[in-house]
């Protein structure tokens, strides 16, 4: 008889020891940047200290009465810990943060200035991130457009994938500036991306005789898309004669490439500019 | 012992001392001990240079972030820390300071896996399982202690001489 008070004494002095022992109930997830609650249990008082990937803080609370975590403080992405202090020991528990939607998008287009009609040849990479700044890493759509002025715009659709969106377009046949962006639900960023014209395709070129020699210049010089080569775009000019061979380099100017060549006799003259070769020109020159 | 080396002897024990201080006997995880998968990265290939940078600044970004934890001083986060990354390491300090809480991390080893690599080489997106010893000290008394295996994403960005952590994020699973 006496054994079993003693049992039914300890039994209770145990159950009442369980229910109030200090201890806080965390979520397995939450979003960044929302207020949260963390319910606790127990009696007393007791201190809470909170570590998080951008915040450390320190709450005293009434065990029973819940801790109240502001949106600073639950700002960061990442593992919180949660050790509520308190006379009956330590405990200790830890929950993660994941980054809420999208609020603005770390756009990276490369390169800033593209060749007409290259394949893949304009890429984009977004970086998605939350108002506290942390990178989503959850797939989210994503939909890259360029487009040129005057023109449909092509568009295509990803979903981003370990944080990162990203595309790879072909470049546009004309020349001009074009509007590359990005867009997720309600964000978006736009980049300008130059098209160039690409390498000459072909030269033709043409000569004259002048009192100094032999004026050579070529016919606009265009890219495969025809699109005007670029001003700078060198052209080399090769005279061949009597006294030898001589070669000149001339810059293209508004599309075109001059150079005057000194000549005796029967000349031959000819042009290449990267993979193009131009027409030979064959003229007699004064003596 | 010569003038000089009398001045040196104490110089150099203090700076022992204090060097101790910062980086206690249990140092972090060596570069050479760090391993770095690039398979699977692309569009890019991961150029053996970068392999190598990257390791050696990301051993080098964990020293700097466990060392500026402990002291207090975020200074020294500059070296190898920047952007968003730098900001919140920078806040989580600021609040040890007004709490009087210390976070003590002792990083003990990585896996690193690059994911992307962009054409342009401008950015390394990396996965990281690394584990990782906590100390939580409340006004210099330990209160809490876990050995946590974690999954970081890490996006690294290239500066002049070496590769900075942007974002350094823990999150339940890849």
């Amino acid at each position: 008889m006496r054994s079993s008070f003693v049992s039914l004494a300890c039994c209770v002095v145990m159950a009442a020891g369980t229910a109030f022992a200090a201890d806080v109930t965390v979520p397995e997830q939450a979003k960044a940047g929302s207020k949260l609650s963390l319910a606790t249990s127990g009696s007393g008082e007791a201190t809470a200290v909170i570590v998080g990937p951008s915040a450390v803080v320190k709450h005293k609370v009434q065990l029973g009465q819940p801790i109240t975590l502001d949106e600073d403080d639950v700002a960061g992405a990442g593992r919180y810990e949660v050790i509520l202090e308190s006379g009956e020991g330590n405990v200790a528990k830890s929950f993660f943060v994941v980054a809420a939607k999208p609020a603005h998008l770390s756009f990276v287009a490369h390169p800033s200035r593209a060749p007409v009609s290259q394949r893949n040849g304009i890429r984009g990479s977004v970086y998605a991130f939350d108002p506290d700044n942390n990178l989503v890493t959850d797939p989210i759509p994503v939909i890259f457009k360029l487009t040129e002025k005057e023109k449909a715009s092509i568009q295509k659709q990803t979903v981003s994938k370990n944080g990162v969106a990203s595309i790879a377009l072909d470049s546009p046949q004309r020349e001009g500036a074009v509007q590359f962006q990005a867009s997720s639900e309600d964000v978006n960023a736009t980049r300008v991306v130059r098209v160039v014209a690409d390498e000459p395709c072909a030269l033709r070129i043409h000569a004259q005789m002048q009192p100094k020699g032999v004026q050579v210049e070529t016919d606009p010089v265009k890219d495969c898309s025809g699109n005007l080569v670029p001003d700078g775009t060198v052209v080399t000019f090769t005279e061949n004669d009597a006294q030898g061979r001589s070669t000149v380099d001339a810059n293209v100017k508004k599309g075109i490439a001059r150079a005057t060549l000194p000549a005796q006799g029967e000349v031959t003259i000819s042009a290449a500019s990267g993979v193009a070769l131009g027409n030979e020109v064959r003229l007699k020159a004064n003596q | 012992m010569s003038g000089r080396m009398k001045f040196c002897f104490p110089a150099m024990l203090a700076a022992t001392f204090c060097f101790a201080l910062v980086f206690p006997a249990s140092a972090s995880v060596p570069a050479s001990d760090i391993q770095l998968n690039v398979s699977g990265a692309g569009p890019r290939e991961v150029e053996d240079t970068v392999q190598q940078s990257v390791q050696r600044d990301y051993a080098q970004a964990w020293q700097t972030m466990e060392a500026a934890l402990e002291s207090g001083d975020a200074s020294g986060l500059n070296q190898y820390w920047v952007g968003v990354a730098h900001d919140k390491l920078t806040q989580k300090i600021q609040d040890e300071r007004r709490t009087n809480v210390r976070v003590r991390y002792q990083d003990k080893s990585h896996h690193l896996q690059a994911v992307y690599y962009p054409t342009d080489g401008a950015a390394l997106l990396l996965h990281d399982n690394a584990e990782v010893e906590l100390q939580v000290l409340d006004s210099g008394k330990l209160i809490h202690s876990q050995t946590i295996h974690e999954k970081y994403v890490v996006l690294m960005t290239p500066g002049q001489d070496r590769w900075f952590v942007r974002v350094l994020q823990s999150v339940p699973n890849f």
